[in-house]
């Protein structure tokens, strides 16, 4: 079936699905050729109707099928872009408010824009809440079943204070014992990660 | 939960309650006091959140008990604060601080993503509705739901289809949007009788009882209206 | 993390990426008048316009135009893997079957061509269901004998007869994967 229509489009989205998602780096060529094919087929149509041929059924399916790849041109297209979105979008919520390299070095300046806006809805939406005392959704993705937890220190970090008022030097590969609650940001940022998990001291 | 739930509230008294036992929000700008334990109204939460887990579409906001119960955990926060740090009631209120707080971030979590996944379908929903009806989103959801839109479209356009031929540029919400699959099947607890309409095998409707304290497997599409109410529970 | 949060729910929706893939399986058409500049559809000729009764293979996208008007320019039947006689076969022995062979995405792409103008829509309609519960109860069948299993390239070495990893559909993988998940965060959960 070689010269059907709507193939390289096509290959932008099978790029996207082999990463499952992840996100590949930005395929500009591609789009950019999808983008001329659908050129060509919108001035073939224009030229067809302008000879006013669609008078004859032989020549309307031409018209049709052309029709029918400019659509499916504009869906493939609009998909791989917002699938894109949606993988950054997601990062938000798994790596926190700055964009990890390896991935940002995937990203086009717009993306990059793109998660920039998305990060300051959501920061203006977090902070309306509790009468604009603002809560953080991004903490708290699990249902806490333990209060405290063996962590380990992947890299130096210096003083982290604890809620209580007291701090604990994070050194590299020192292990301490602290407030899950508390944890949480420097295990998304992969600061510390964690040993073991404690039983919590009310057991059901 | 603790009992020291409710002993913390009557020990502190919380921000415009009109006696220790029960918490009241007295807004002027409400048009009622409704009052409740806090045992309600974490009770309340607790049903909403399950609620909205398990209903394939976004169902009606809670704000007045979010917002309330947002304010009595900060109380909460307040005066475990105060606690010694030896104090054996530290770790458990913290628990229970941090069990609340999980509570209502998921919620307001899960929301958050069904506004983003069929953000078409309820701006359509949204632009549409009768003024005197309630929406589905709190004012801030709306404005979050108008934001992440404007973001999506404008890269959408800017990457896209403001690069293809004049007459396929147009964003169609129409066929972008996504709607939730309102035939998945749930587990249903009915709580009040009620009764649902639906399709017998001829495709005719027919009304069908449900007895308070059944439970069944259905499809949403037909129970969606009896949810909000509290008629019957998703779980 | 946000939206991977929600209930995954199989409804149809034009950024999907698995729509786009399953519609582009192909489906032996037959043109039924002389289609002026179409001749680029048969690779095996070089004639600018396509011969009345010429067999083509088109995406379902492109079937579903060109079959769909009110004078049709081709005529369809559906795929080999969606005929009466494989259908059997599924029917007989379902579990058996290495669904990727006859895909990539036979659910989904199934999903489409019953939206196509045949006959036989209808049918491969019907039998969807009762394949996948079969296929799905011998996942879990295997799935349940053999719990200690830790990656999914020892099941598929220890089903023997029963559901091979690599002979499922996507959907099922995620079927699959989503329950084993569940079950492990059930196991987590209760050991703690």
């Amino acid at each position: 079936m070689s010269g059907m229509y709507g193939e390289i489009a096509l290959e932008l989205i099978k790029e996207l699905d082999r990463h499952k998602g992840k996100l590949p780096p930005f395929q500009e060529n591609e789009l950019r050729q999808a983008l001329d094919e659908m050129q060509i087929l919108f001035e073939q149509n224009q030229r067809d109707v302008s000879m006013n041929i669609p008078g004859n059924p032989e020549f309307l399916a031409a018209l049709h099928l052309r029709h029918a790849a400019l659509e499916r041109n504009k869906q493939c297209i609009l998909a791989y872009l917002y699938t894109r979105l949606k993988v950054i979008t997601d990062l938000r919520w798994d790596h926190g408010p700055v964009i990890p390299a390896e991935v940002r070095a995937n990203m086009t300046e717009q993306e990059v824009q793109f998660f920039a806006n998305y990060n300051k809805t959501l920061a203006n939406y977090m902070g309306s809440l509790g009468e604009n005392h603002g809560l953080d959704l991004t903490q708290d993705l699990k249902p806490p079943k333990t209060l405290m937890v063996e962590i380990r220190v992947l890299q130096d970090y210096g003083e982290f204070e604890l809620e209580d008022g007291t701090s604990v030097l994070l050194k590299k590969d020192s292990v301490h014992f602290l407030p899950m609650s508390q944890c949480e940001a420097l295990v998304q940022q992969k600061i510390v990660e964690v040993v073991q998990k404690q039983k919590s001291l009310h057991q059901k | 939960m603790a009992g020291q739930f409710e002993r913390m509230d009557t020990e502190n008294g919380t921000g415009g309650s009109a006696s220790p036992d029960t918490f009241g929000r007295s807004d002027e700008e409400a048009e009622e006091t409704v009052t409740m334990t806090p045992r309600e109204l974490l009770t309340k939460l607790h049903t909403a959140w399950m609620n909205e887990r398990l209903a394939p579409d976004l169902l009606p906001p809670q704000i007045e008990e979010i917002e309330c119960m947002l304010e009595l955990l900060r109380n909460m926060e307040v005066n475990t604060a105060k606690l010694e740090k030896k104090d054996i009631r530290l770790g458990v209120h913290k628990m229970e601080v941090d069990r609340i707080r999980y509570l209502i971030s998921s919620y307001l979590r899960i929301r958050l993503a069904k506004i983003q996944e069929y953000c078409w379908d309820l701006q359509t929903k949204e632009n549409t509705r009768n003024s005197q009806a309630p929406s589905l989103m709190s004012p801030e959801e709306q404005k979050f739901l108008k934001e992440y839109i404007e973001n999506l479209e404008s890269h959408l356009k800017n990457m896209g289809t403001q690069h293809m031929p004049r007459t396929m540029q147009a964003l169609q919400p129409q066929t972008m949007s996504t709607s939730s699959n309102l035939d998945s099947f749930l587990f249903l607890r009915v709580s009040q009788d009620s009764s649902i309409i639906v399709d017998d095998a001829d495709g005719r409707e027919e009304e069908v009882s449900l007895e308070a304290g059944s439970q069944h497997i259905i499809r949403y599409r037909p129970v969606a209206k009896l949810v909000p109410s509290g008629s019957v529970d998703l779980v | 993390m946000s939206t991977k949060e929600l209930r995954k729910s199989f409804s149809p929706s034009y950024f999907a990426l698995e729509d786009i893939l399953a519609s582009q399986t192909r489906v032996p058409c037959k043109t039924e008048m002389n289609l002026a500049n179409c001749g680029f559809l048969d690779p095996s000729q070089e004639n600018k316009d396509l011969a009345a009764g010429t067999q083509v293979e088109l995406p379902i996208w492109a079937a579903r135009v060109m079959s769909k008007q009110k004078r049709a320019f081709v005529s369809l039947r559906m795929p080999k893997f969606y005929s009466e006689s494989y259908r059997e076969v599924l029917k007989a022995e379902p579990a058996v079957v290495d669904l990727n062979k006859m895909g990539p995405h036979y659910y989904q792409s199934a999903l489409q061509l019953c939206t196509l103008p045949s006959d036989e829509a209808d049918k491969i309609a019907e039998s969807l269901p009762d394949i996948l519960q079969k296929r799905v109860i011998a996942m879990a069948d295997s799935y349940s004998l053999h719990r200690s299993v830790k990656s999914t390239d020892d099941i598929s070495n220890q089903l023997g007869n029963s559901l091979k990893f690599h002979n499922m559909d996507p959907l099922e993988v995620e079927i699959f994967n989503n329950s084993k998940n569940a079950s492990e965060e059930l196991d987590d959960w209760l050991r703690s």
